[in-house]
């Protein structure tokens, strides 16, 4: 049979973001797929070194749009470690209560797309009405609906009064009921479990061997999660569970969000109602840091997000390295999609929960030679496998 | 003289009533009806702004479709050969018109359901070259997509046509009988009664499904399926070809929509002519709003999963409600 190749991409309805599946298809099933990225390069890391700490804070926040939030506390809480400044609880609680909003909002986001994705317009359609609430509650916290911006070294920018405490828990109510409805649509719709079960098995054993990460991994059954395993913020005072499935197919992969989602809340919930007494905001704000490199590491809505922050002292980092969850859920699973059907590829590919402009960041350029040579994102995710 | 009046009336039959222009307004506006209705149900307000509650949006996006915007030729569209097939489609669709007793002048003959199987099977097949005559592997996707599905809706719309005909106009096996003058509401026995009602109602389901099929509605708008193959058979058109291809798909679905309340819903044959079309139409709107509100609550199938749904239900209940309309 003939072998005919299908772009799905850089510019496709099916996805939102600027990548391209390269798919070779033999009648409807696919034989191969190729992810080719490089379209949305913008130089973020080099950015970072050229401006200060503050300023970095506001550039990493820039990565992504949707998790933001947890790009700020990555960056944050590795300064932090470096200057050897201790975050006040009360603001801990306030950070974490805004990733977790994120998280929600991401979730939800992340269902409208695949309700898209399979044709389920009114699905996607309430799923993003609802997740407006989300937002609100954002920008109750922060007063941003998208970008929080709500950290600052040592602290955060907004302290948390009584009547928007208030607020927040009678519209956290509401979402609450509006995820569980969402995550009965998804258990019980007949299309929905056709299009989603079965579809994209990544096994136990080959998610640890692709290196995947967040909701992907723990869809196949592997209880990892940066909050608990190393916990940040005021994880380590909150009780939560880390959701996991055992099926590791797409659908698993949504039930196992929809699970999140309801972490999410009653995280929220708890950080609400239980928000320690004390100031939130620095009063001064440091400029510069010991030499030293420091690790950061940040469960991000998609997975485990991680900083490598190099400093010589002064006051801009030397070196930031940002390695993003979807880097390594999108570039290390292409051989899932094969034998599946061509109208299965969307479905995997949104599966992941791909984040393509936190992803792209990767220039390499030869300095001995002085010549400048390219290496795709796919080999250096395959040199990370090995 | 009398040969010309039939001639001119022949003329106004085929292209203003029940026509080409009857079916391309009742096609547009049920595109904005239902347009309005998704809307709705999505919490979104749908067109508002050409004509009273937006009511022109379709007649102007044709309008422009066809007028304004350039027809983009290039090496993936022979787009002679899609406007021919998009006429070829609509012609046929227009003809099979004649065979409705909605005016004065219309054919009649013994059997003629098999005549207007035979015409709107056109439209299906126009649909699928559109995608196949084109060199991009989109619509090519789309148009094999279309024709594969077409092995089975056909076959199933055929079926459940013929036994609800059947039952409808038992002698004359005709359409304009099975409108005009419905079998079913004559004096019979209770037992043949029920019988005959049976037989409509699996002939109706098999047949609602096999339509939601053939007007790629949800869940079986595969041939288009615009987050896989970028809109499918429709991807590489423009202009008029576009517009053409719109409206070939609007007067489809609105001539088998119609078909189908009519035969479903029987009117009794004493009614006036205008009050009769009047209650035809909103028998249709009636039943259009039903199939629009099912399929979409709906996701999208895929390929094998959309065949095999339609080999297991509509196909079997078709076949059995043939069985029981020429047996009773």
């Amino acid at each position: 049979m003939v072998i005919v190749e299908i772009p799905i991409g850089p510019q496709h309805p099916a996805l939102h973001e600027p990548i391209m599946l390269k798919v070779r298809t033999e009648g409807e099933e696919v034989v191969e797929v190729s992810v080719n990225t490089g379209y949305n390069h913008r130089g973020i890391e080099k950015l970072l070194e050229k401006n200060s700490w503050v300023r970095g804070m506001y550039i990493s926040g820039r990565v992504c749009g949707i998790c933001n939030a947890v790009h700020m506390q990555t960056y944050v809480q590795g300064v932090e470690k470096l200057m050897g400044v201790e975050p006040p609880p009360r603001a801990n609680y306030i950070r974490t209560l805004v990733m977790e909003l994120e998280r929600i909002h991401s979730h939800m986001l992340v269902a409208a797309v695949m309700a898209e994705i399979i044709g389920f317009d009114t699905l996607f359609m309430l799923l993003m009405r609802d997740r407006e609430r989300v937002m609100y509650l954002k920008e109750l916290v922060t007063g941003n609906r998208v970008h929080a911006d709500i950290h600052m070294l040592g602290g955060v920018k907004r302290d948390l009064d009584e009547v928007r405490r208030d607020r927040i828990l009678s519209e956290l109510k509401i979402v609450e009921e509006r995820i569980k409805y969402y995550m009965k649509v998804f258990e019980e719709d007949y299309t929905i479990m056709k299009r989603l079960s079965e579809v994209g098995v990544i096994r136990k054993s080959e998610a640890l061997r692709l290196s995947i990460v967040g909701p992907t991994l723990r869809a196949s059954g592997i209880k990892s999660d940066v909050r608990s395993d190393d916990p940040y913020a005021a994880y380590s005072e909150i009780p939560f569970n880390v959701v996991s499935r055992d099926e590791g197919d797409s659908w698993a992969r949504m039930m196992v969000r929809f699970g999140e989602a309801l972490e999410s809340v009653s995280i929220a919930r708890y950080t609400v109602e239980k928000l320690p007494q004390g100031p939130a905001i620095p009063k001064t704000i440091p400029r510069a840091t010991k030499p030293g490199e420091v690790i950061s590491r940040v469960e991000a809505p998609r997975g485990e997000l991680l900083y490598h922050i190099v400093s010589v002292g002064g006051a801009n980092p030397y070196r930031v390295k940002i390695r993003t969850p979807s880097f390594l859920n999108i570039l290390n699973t292409e051989k899932v999609y094969i034998g599946h059907r061509l109208a299965d590829v969307p479905v995997i590919f949104a599966s992941y929960d791909p984040c393509i402009s936190c992803t792209e960041r990767v220039m390499v350029i030869d300095e001995k030679s002085g010549k400048k040579t390219y290496v795709s994102m796919r080999d250096l995710a395959r040199v990370r496998v090995g | 003289m009398e040969p010309l009046i039939e001639f001119l009336k022949l003329i106004f039959t085929a292209l203003v009533y029940p026509g080409l222009a009857f079916l391309t307004i009742l096609g547009l506006v049920s595109q904005w009806y239902r347009r309005k209705l998704i809307a709705r149900l999505q919490n979104r307000v749908g067109p508002k702004y050409v004509g009273p509650a937006g009511i022109l949006q379709p007649f102007a996006d044709i309008y422009k479709l066809l007028f304004v915007k350039e027809l983009v030729t290039g090496a993936y569209t022979p787009a002679r050969l899609i406007l021919y097939l998009v006429i070829l489609g609509i012609v046929a669709l227009s003809a099979s018109t004649a065979l409705l007793p909605l005016t004065p002048l219309y054919i009649r003959a013994e059997y003629d359901v098999l005549v207007f199987i035979y015409l709107t099977f056109y439209a299906s097949i126009a649909m699928s070259l559109i995608g196949l005559g084109s060199v991009s592997p989109y619509p090519g996707f789309g148009g094999v997509r279309y024709a594969t599905m077409l092995l089975v809706f056909e076959p199933v719309i055929a079926i459940s046509l013929i036994s609800m005909v059947k039952v409808l106009a038992p002698n004359t096996l005709s359409l304009a009988d099975a409108l005009s003058n419905p079998g079913i509401l004559r004096a019979q026995q209770p037992l043949q009664w029920i019988f005959h009602v049976a037989t409509i109602i699996l002939a109706a389901i098999s047949f609602s499904i096999a339509l939601l099929s053939k007007t790629m509605l949800k869940p079986f708008d595969i041939p288009e399926a615009e987050t896989e193959i970028a809109g499918g058979y429709l991807a590489e058109l423009s202009g008029p070809a576009l517009g053409l291809s719109i409206l070939l798909h609007e007067v489809e679905i609105s001539l088998y929509v119609f078909l189908f309340a009519n035969l479903l819903i029987p009117i009794p044959p004493i009614l006036p002519a205008p009050l009769s079309i009047v209650m035809s139409l909103i028998k249709y709107f009636i039943v259009l709003t039903i199939l629009v509100l099912v399929a979409y609550s709906m996701g999208r199938l895929k390929l094998d999963q959309a065949l095999r749904a339609l080999i297991k239900v509509p196909l079997l209940l078709s076949i059995i409600s043939l069985a029981l309309s020429f047996t009773i």
